[in-house]
């Protein structure tokens, strides 16, 4: 019987075999860089809340962390929600600290009891329109998907140009988990019919705190278009 | 006639099918034109991730040692399984022997090598938890697209199975969104409870030893956090470098696949704990693709990113759906991946293909399905003595009687019944006019005239 061991050594000899009589490939890969737009990131985010008329969830953006409070409970109470449960990031806990107490939901267990989930979220892609959560700022990692209403917070700073700035992002900060969400969950399964929710949240409401709230962008140094050329990664022998 | 063409003939035959499958088919190759229409760089997209991809298989190996290294620093435990049966025992040995409720996410991989049926048969109780997949388990039949599983039935087929497998009234004019919501209801209990979760992998990456998954339902989240023990089930072609070499693959997968400018959930998996599942387990399956990467013609479809949007724009595909392929890869991409992902069965699906080049112009890593296709169809016949056949035709051609003496031979024969509908050329003879067979040749009409021609003079 085979053993784990050489069942791996003669995959790796097959697939070296297969690969060897093939010259070098160098994996050109080359985009603009973006700039991080928070105008484009608003349309595109806006643009996954949108289903069959209707629209699951919200993004504002506000100038202070008193602000961001604010609008926070306006949301809450919009949605209904009587227990919350909170992420552990530092932020997250800065605004439910001025939230009722009694939504605040204490009991980690109960996430999947809960109405809502207030995240904070350390990345924001403007060419996607998504929000990173990263694993240290969820905790319980359902707490991102039991609870019908989820609640992200963010500040402006979180934000990248790119899918790719993104991706670099949540390579290199060393996470168990992260995930890039566009939006309340949805399924087009049924006739190709997209329904809100499927198995997920419901609504994803949006918070940024920013430094000036305007519609210009704010965080645009030179704006640099230049092609980048890549070989993947190090060299094969590496 | 074969398995297969009575299967698609069957299929074909079905108007109610044909219009379903439009109808659903039309509405994605219409959202992903919006998202090509959008993109100021669809082509330098595709550039990119077809290079990617194919630097990825070309260093499959370095890929896949570094890949090990990192995930298992990171806390992962990585299992090698030579074929579908090897991958099948596996899961069941780690899932182990209690019947502790198992959750289950897509995984197309999972349906190649049968897992759905093979943890049937040593009773571990598994949900599929993807709507698509969970309607085609509570079916008991086959997914019919890679993307979408049940695109092939209507709302009431669905609403009438609920009724008559899991007792659920949804009435009979039932809406999508009834249906789904339903299904939300039904399944939530089973997240809440699921200690053990099974999920596939659309990308691995090397360097930081991730596992990626793209999903739209939620699904995919619950599978990745509520389960103690989570088992990742993944062919070896889904490695690349590193994540920021998915970059141009993830804007391309939701465009041709659904349509969407990014699919709802991008989950990018790394190590144990952290508020999930405290033990994951990999399992990397081969099952054929290490022969399928040793071929000089064929080995670039495994290069697919499995959007689907090949099947989406074949003419055959929409003509008879995914279940008439027999197969768990429908349409053009299944083609090539037959002969190495299931090699012992002797079906010829090369011959399900028009030609007309749709399903190239729209993959996202540019595969050239058409001529792997032609590769494919040419294969059978090169182990025919093809040389001694060639010989034969040019030494009867260059024998001027002998040649005349079997066209008379053929006309007498012809004119009694016609031949070419029986035998090899029976499939091209049936859907096409066979012109009247002449009573002489045109060497015969000739040689009679020239009298005549002489006697004008």
């Amino acid at each position: 019987m085979a053993t784990a061991s050489s069942t791996r050594s003669a995959m790796l000899a097959r697939i070296r075999k297969a690969t060897s009589r093939r010259g070098p490939v160098t994996s050109e890969l080359w985009r603009p860089t973006q700039a991080p737009s928070l105008d484009v990131f608003r349309d595109r985010f806006e643009h996954h809340l949108a289903a069959g008329g209707e629209v699951h969830g919200s993004l504002r953006l506000v100038t202070s962390i008193a602000l961001a409070v604010e609008t926070v409970i306006e949301v809450l109470n919009a949605a209904d929600v009587r227990s919350l449960v909170v992420g552990p990031s530092q932020l997250a806990g800065c605004i439910a600290g001025g939230l009722p107490s009694e939504i605040v939901s204490c009991d980690p267990r109960a996430v999947e009891r809960a109405d809502g989930a207030l995240l904070e979220a350390r990345l924001l892609c403007s060419e996607t329109g998504s929000v990173g959560l990263a694993a240290s700022d969820i905790g319980p990692r359902r707490a991102a998907y039991a609870p019908p209403t989820l609640v992200i917070v963010a500040l402006e700073q979180a934000l990248v140009g790119s899918l790719a700035d993104a991706l670099v992002r949540v390579g290199s900060d060393g996470e168990a988990y992260a995930v890039l969400v566009a939006g309340p969950s949805r399924t087009a399964d049924v006739e190709k019919t997209v329904v809100i929710p499927a198995h997920g949240p419901r609504a994803v409401h949006l918070v940024v705190v920013c430094q000036s709230h305007s519609r210009e962008d704010t965080a645009v140094p030179s704006v640099n278009m230049n092609w980048q050329a890549n070989t993947a990664g190090t060299d094969p022998g590496q | 006639m074969t398995e297969l063409r009575e299967r698609m003939a069957l299929a074909a035959g079905d108007p109610g099918l044909a219009l379903r499958l439009g109808r659903a088919l039309d509405h994605t190759i219409a959202a992903r034109a919006a998202r090509v229409a959008e993109a100021s760089d669809w082509d330098a997209l595709r550039d990119a991730a077809a290079a990617t991809r194919r630097y990825s298989l070309s260093n499959l190996d370095h890929l896949l040692e570094r890949f090990e290294s990192n995930a298992s620093a990171s806390g992962m435990t990585l299992h090698y399984a030579a074929d579908a049966g090897r991958a099948c025992g596996t899961v069941i040995r780690l899932l182990g022997s209690s019947s502790r409720p198992v959750i289950k996410s897509k995984s197309m991989v999972t349906e190649e090598i049968g897992l759905r049926t093979a943890l049937r048969r040593a009773r571990i109780p598994v949900v599929e938890t993807d709507l698509g997949e969970y309607i085609v388990q509570v079916a008991g039949e086959a997914p019919s697209h890679i993307v979408a599983p049940v695109i092939h039935k209507s709302a009431a087929d669905i609403a009438s199975l609920f009724r008559s497998r899991l007792g659920v009234e949804l009435g009979d004019d039932a809406d999508p969104r009834t249906i789904s919501l339903a299904a939300r209801d039904i399944l939530r209990p089973r997240f809440v409870e699921a200690s053990l979760g099974i999920c596939g992998a659309n990308f691995l990456t090397a360097d930081e030893g991730a596992v990626v998954v793209c999903t739209n339902e939620g699904n995919g989240g619950w599978c990745l956090s509520v389960p103690e023990r989570l088992i990742v089930v993944t062919g070896i072609e889904k490695l690349n470098p590193s994540l920021r070499h998915l970059e141009a693959p993830l804007l391309l997968l939701g465009a041709s696949a659904t349509g969407q400018r990014q699919t709802c959930y991008t989950h990018v998996l790394r190590a144990p704990g952290g508020g999930g599942p405290e033990r994951i387990d990999i399992v990397l399956v081969d099952n054929g693709r290490s022969r399928a990467l040793a071929d000089g013609d064929l080995w670039e479809a495994l290069a697919c990113i499995r959007c689907g949007a090949c099947m989406n724009v074949c003419p055959v595909y929409r003509a008879c759906g995914g279940q008439a392929y027999g197969w768990v890869y429908p349409g053009p991409i299944g083609i090539p991946l037959a002969p190495f992902l299931r090699p012992g069965r002797r079906w010829s699906l090369a011959d399900a293909c028009t030609l007309c080049g749709a399903c190239s112009d729209v993959c996202p890593v540019r595969i050239d399905l058409p001529n792997l296709i032609l590769a494919v169809r040419a294969r059978p016949w090169r182990r025919l003595p093809l040389g001694a056949l060639c010989r034969a035709a040019a030494g009867v051609l260059a024998r001027p009687r002998l040649f005349e003496q079997l066209g008379r031979a053929v006309r007498r024969r012809a004119r009694r019944g016609a031949p070419v509908r029986y035998g090899p050329a029976a499939g091209w003879s049936l859907v096409r006019d066979i012109p009247a067979v002449p009573g002489q040749s045109f060497s015969e009409m000739w040689r009679r005239g020239a009298g005549e021609r002489d006697g004008d003079r």
